[in-house]
């Protein structure tokens, strides 16, 4: 085998200007397949991050409350009771927050805009205040302190809010400023309150203009809500990869436990008021989902540009098979003397195949591996200088200011393994073709 | 001309006797136009479909705007759910004077665009209505089921409160047992007792007290446009009205588009069936096959209330018949029945549909809305105050050849006057100033009571301006004028419409062709005339949906590069071999008088036949596709794809530019990567070809 495997790496070395050509060639795809990965990784991060921190836990325990047919009030009655069950029977369970949710209509005094509200305690929510970074001051002012002004803890006082960096720039609001918070039920019903901005948080993408973080109590009187009612109870576990075995879980123990639960739908919560709407039970039902039914909305961007590098890449690997096809077609019949001297002096039938075999997968392996460690080189750069986004389009589509590249080992991995066999495979025919040559003929064969 | 013939003889041949090689080249090159040309085609395609959808609707060939606000124009909604601050244009009759006289320009439409909200009715109102049309034409057998109806729906506001109760904090309560007071006396044998003898007093006090305290239904977003109605409907003149009229002219009025009125007006369960349907007859799909239609009928059999809801005692009777005749082996009453009835598959399906809109539409409300009825509209002001106008729905309207465009649907209409209103952007003094233009033209007396009577049906023509906390008081100033203005009927004096605010502005071109130069004119009048205005075109105006069409051309031209990257050194290595194994061959070549300019140009050509053939190849296969999906349509890859697509499907179309491209891509591709072998041939010396083959 060592000797077969140093054939074919001479072979490649004799036919130096091919080789170079087709390597460079496959390892051009991989840069290209890594970028794409880094990209589709980077969005996926963001997705994750933008979801985990501003709306969604790793799995929800959340649900609807409708006092009448025609209502949808998204909300979890029984909360103490039902946060206990789920934290004693979530496995793997990192830890668990409960937080209420609204939709409003930001009111300053240089403009409003809506935004879905987000009821915290903010002493159960410490991995929130480290999620989120704070804006220094001149981020959103201009003119302002170079400094960040204001402490997420403000959320302790009733009539905290915390809001996005985006909105406070849009709103003419720094730290201190008053703000209306004007709620507004699914009925058209209203009612509003004073809150005062306590902290500017820097923007998460796109999702974060949508959100505004309030105190839990402030947010009850908003709705008028007894203390025993949340919006939804978010368990965050220490492998995500976890979550929909825990849903799973979870929704029988909740069951055995006497909850009445709906049928899960891999749908953020506001696209279900219709449905529920229309239902014809009352009271309330529980509604479990894992983070990505909640960023459902946007994953289509994730899927576009997977299948994009997908259609992309794949185009790419059958002009880079043809090459290698043809690079070891042409090798087969320029060296047809030599396998014939090679088979009359014993040599297998099996052994020239593998010969020929070992030469593309020696080939792709090599290729590739540069191809894959100046990728994984090339996006950890560019990933470290941290680019900001410049079109506003992008970031919506990227849900993130600056440009953020991540990718897996074991992605980069199954791709060199991919390649070279792939790389291998191209070369059967050919490999085929010199297996199956008659001794004597070879040997006679000019050119 | 006789060594070009020699040369492209030796050409053919070479490309003959190299079959491989130049199957692999040929493939390659031959993939790489077919790519070319499919893909600028369908991206022109798709911009073209979308620009048709966005001009034709709304845009225009230009937008202006003021170059004051601190966000661009965004006429589908920018990144913030709000509004966006464009600017606004106080003075429009000054822009319109200005653009009017530059030439080519045929009109300037004043535009405005906000997110407004509409309640459709509750329950509670639709049944006092009926029971007090039966009172008022005296139609006693009626009483009965009607009144029936009514007690049902109150006591399921009892047993709301009740639910209410459980998660309602202590403060609340006692008002809840108030109105819990109420209900019950809605119920009481008393009441209904005397509403035998006095049904009017009873009414009044269900009005006033009980329906005070029904929630209202549904609350429906959309993003609606306020205009110049007369002069929109002039220019945009692919408007048709598919039901109602249009709005008079100089009148105030709304119109729903159509799309809006069918999806979000229409009764739920009609919609689930005309959704199911669609996906049946258009997308090919079917119940049992696609998970999607699966789920709805799922949802569909949960929604029988939004029907039994509806009907009176009569028509419960009625449909509970006709469903038993349907389905005899179904126990128990209309609900099971209807739940029987929503279960749809594949075989059952058309002729369910056929009876859910012969036999069950008749006896529920279709539309929430129908042309006459009176709208009331809330939209937040600029300041964030929510105000409502009432205003009377005209019509439903559509775009000729647009119907399925995600983009022409987007907007509800209304005159620019509702919109200024809703906007809250009216300054005390140039309301005074209008108001005095309205006394000289000597509007104000005219039909003044019926004109009110007609729109509001004698109630106040202000309904409502929420006000939050204090300091915002130029609106309470505001309210008593507004509300005079509105009372003052529906008709308006055209000057009240120029000489006003507009967010922004429609230019329609006479002749669209000549647009660059247009515009370049339309930019140097508003700087001559120190207006501070910018000049969009449709991509520009339609902000973030206009930019994806931008990023999509570059992934796609980047992808092609990409492409045609690796497919150049695959072919430069293809070359590169067979020009090694021709060693001999142009030795000799060159031992017999053969200049290296003639081995240069024997390998250009061979490459430029081959990409000649490769892309003709190409280009007829995509074309060929191309012309096929533009006869059949290209059904868009998912749902949320179909406002590029300007419907579920695209009708992709080619013209010679694209395969022009094409060959003008392939033959840059074959030449550049031919150069680096052919220098190779170049070089073999005369020598080489007197040695011995290797």
């Amino acid at each position: 085998m060592s000797v077969l495997l140093s054939v074919a790496i001479r072979n490649l070395v004799q036919a130096r200007r091919r080789t170079f050509f087709l390597a460079f060639a496959l390892a051009m795809v991989m840069v290209f397949l890594i970028i794409l990965m880094g990209i589709s990784g980077g969005l996926t991060d963001n997705l994750v991050r933008s979801a985990t921190t501003l709306s969604s836990g790793h799995v929800n325990v959340a649900g609807f409350f409708k006092a009448r047919a025609s209502d949808a009030n998204p909300i979890v009655t029984d909360r103490r009771k039902i946060r206990r069950i789920v934290e004693e029977n979530t496995p793997g369970v990192d830890y668990v927050i409960d937080r209420a949710r609204g939709w409003a209509r930001i009111i300053a005094p240089e403009g409003s805009l809506n935004a879905g509200l987000t009821g915290v305690d903010i002493r159960e929510e410490s991995r929130l205040l480290v999620a989120l970074e704070l804006a220094r001051e001149s981020e959103y002012v201009e003119g302002g302190r170079d400094a960040v002004v204001g402490d997420g803890r403000g959320l302790l006082s009733d009539d905290g809010a915390l809001i996005f960096a985006g909105q406070a720039k849009r709103l003419g609001l720094r730290v201190g400023d008053q703000i209306t918070i004007s709620v507004e039920t699914l009925k058209g019903a209203r009612n509003t309150g004073d809150f005062r901005v306590v902290a500017v948080a820097r923007d998460i993408g796109f999702m974060s203009n949508l959100s505004v973080f309030v105190s839990k109590v402030g947010l009850r009187s908003l709705y008028h809500l007894d203390e025993d009612v949340t919006g939804a109870i978010q368990v965050y576990l220490k492998d995500i990869g976890e979550a929909p075995r825990v849903m799973g879980h979870l929704r029988g123990v909740l069951e055995d436990a006497g909850y009445a639960l709906m049928e899960h739908d891999p749908r953020v919560f506001w696209m279900k008021f219709e449905n529920v709407v229309g239902s014809d039970w009352l009271g309330q039902r529980l509604d479990l989902t894992i983070w990505s039914d909640e960023i459902s909305f946007i994953t289509w961007v994730l899927t576009a540009i997977d299948s994009v590098s997908f259609t992309l890449v794949g185009i790419l690997v059958v002009i880079i098979a043809v090459g290698i096809m043809n690079s070891l077609w042409m090798s087969v019949r320029e060296r047809t003397t030599e396998v014939g001297t090679l088979r009359a002096i014993g040599m297998s039938k099996r052994r020239v195949l593998v010969m020929f075999l070992l030469e593309a997968l020696v080939l792709g392996f090599v290729a590739t591996s540069v191809g894959a460690v100046l990728g994984v080189g090339l996006i950890s750069g560019v990933d470290a200088l941290g680019f900001r986004v410049p079109e506003e389009s992008v970031r919506m589509i990227l849900l993130s200011d600056r440009l953020h590249l991540s990718v897996q080992a074991s992605q980069v991995l199954l791709a060199v393994g991919a390649f070279t066999l792939l790389s291998g495979l191209s070369a059967v025919w050919p490999a085929y073709r010199a297996s199956r040559m008659q001794p004597i003929t070879a040997i006679g064969h000019i050119g | 001309m006789s060594r070009m013939g020699l040369l492209l003889t030796l050409a053919v041949r070479n490309l003959w006797s190299h079959r491989v090689k130049t199957m692999v080249v040929g493939t390659i090159l031959a993939f790489g136009t077919f790519l070319v040309v499919i893909g600028t085609a369908l991206i022109d395609s798709i911009e073209d479909a979308m620009e048709e959808s966005v001009t034709q609707s709304v845009s225009g060939q230009f937008q202006v705007y003021s170059s004051e606000g601190r966000d661009e124009l965004a006429l589908f909604g920018g990144g913030f759910m709000g509004t966006d601050d464009i600017g606004r244009i106080d003075r429009f009759e000054r822009v319109r004077e200005t653009l009017s006289a530059v030439d080519n320009v045929e009109a300037v439409v004043p535009m405005g665009l906000d997110i407004a909200s509409l309640t459709a009715p509750g329950e509670l109102e639709g049944a006092l209505e009926l029971l007090r049309d039966a009172v008022r034409k005296g139609d006693g057998q009626s009483y009965g089921p009607l009144s029936a109806q009514v007690r049902e729906i109150i006591d399921q506001m009892r047993v709301e409160r009740e639910n209410t109760e459980r998660i309602s904090r202590n403060g609340n309560l006692s008002t809840l047992q108030e109105e819990l007071a109420l209900l019950r006396r809605g119920l009481s044998q008393e009441l209904w007792q005397e509403f035998e003898v006095d049904p009017l007093s009873v009414l009044e006090f269900l009005d006033t007290k009980v329906a005070a305290l029904a929630e209202e239904g549904r609350l429906l977003y959309f993003r609606y446009l306020g205009t110049d109605l007369d002069l929109y409907r002039k220019h945009f003149d692919r408007l048709e009205i598919v039901e109602g009229t249009f709005v008079p002219p100089r009148s105030r009025g709304f119109l729903f588009n159509e799309r809006f009125y069918e999806q979000l007006v229409k009764h739920r369960v009609a919609v689930y069936f005309d959704r199911i349907d669609e996906a049946r007859r258009e997308e090919g799909k079917t119940i049992s096959q696609s998970a999607d239609l699966q789920a709805r009928v799922r949802r569909l059999k949960k929604q029988y209330r939004r029907i039994t809801h509806q009907l009176d005692p009569v028509e419960h009777a009625r449909l509970e018949a006709e469903l038993k005749k349907r389905h005899p082996e179904v126990e128990g009453g209309l609900v099971a029945l209807l739940q029987a009835f929503l279960d749809l598959d594949d075989e059952t399906f058309e002729e369910r549909y056929r009876f859910f809109y012969d036999v069950i539409t008749p006896m529920i409300r279709l539309y929430a809305f129908r042309p006459g009825d009176t709208l009331t509209i809330r939209a937040y002001t600029r300041s964030g105050f929510l105000k409502a106008v009432n205003i009377e729905l005209y019509g439903v309207f559509r775009f000729r050849g647009l119907e399925k465009s995600r983009l022409a649907t987007a907007f509800c209409l209304t005159d620019i006057l509702t919109f200024r209103e809703l906007y809250g952007l009216m300054t005390e003094e140039r309301k005074a100033e209008l108001y005095d233009i309205k006394r000289e033209v000597g509007l104000a007396d005219v039909a003044r009571e019926d004109a009110e009577e007609a729109l509001f049906g004698g109630a106040n023509g202000l309904v409502e301006t929420v006000q939050a906390a204090g300091g915002f008081d130029e609106f309470a100033r505001l309210e008593e004028v507004t509300a005079r203005e509105l009372r003052d009927g529906a008709r308006f004096v055209q000057s009240e419409v120029d000489q006003g605010l507009a967010l922004n502005a429609a230019i329609v071109l006479e002749d669209p062709a000549r647009r660059t130069e247009t515009r370049h004119a339309i930019t140097r009048a508003l700087r001559s005339a120190g207006l501070p205005l910018k000049v969009v075109d449709w991509k520009g105006a339609a902000g973030m949906v206009g930019q994806l069409v931008i990023v999509i051309r570059g992934v796609l031209y980047v992808g092609i590069l990409i492409i045609f990257i690796v497919a150049m050194v695959i072919i430069n290595n293809s070359m590169v071999m067979a020009i090694i194994e021709r060693t001999t061959e142009i030795g000799t070549m060159r031992a017999i008088g053969a200049q290296r300019r003639i081995v240069l140009e024997m390998f250009l050509l061979e490459t430029l036949v081959l990409g000649v053939v490769a892309g003709v190849v190409g280009a007829l296969l995509a074309t060929g596709l191309v012309s096929w999906w533009g006869a059949s349509g290209l059904p868009a890859p998912s749902r949320q794809l179909i406002f590029l697509f300007g419907g579920p499907r695209l009708f992709p179309d080619f013209g010679p530019g694209h395969v022009v491209a094409g060959f003008i891509v392939i033959g840059v591709v074959s030449v550049v990567s031919t150069l680096y072998p052919a220098r190779l041939a170049t070089r073999v010396e005369p020598v080489v070809a007197m040695r011995e083959k290797e």
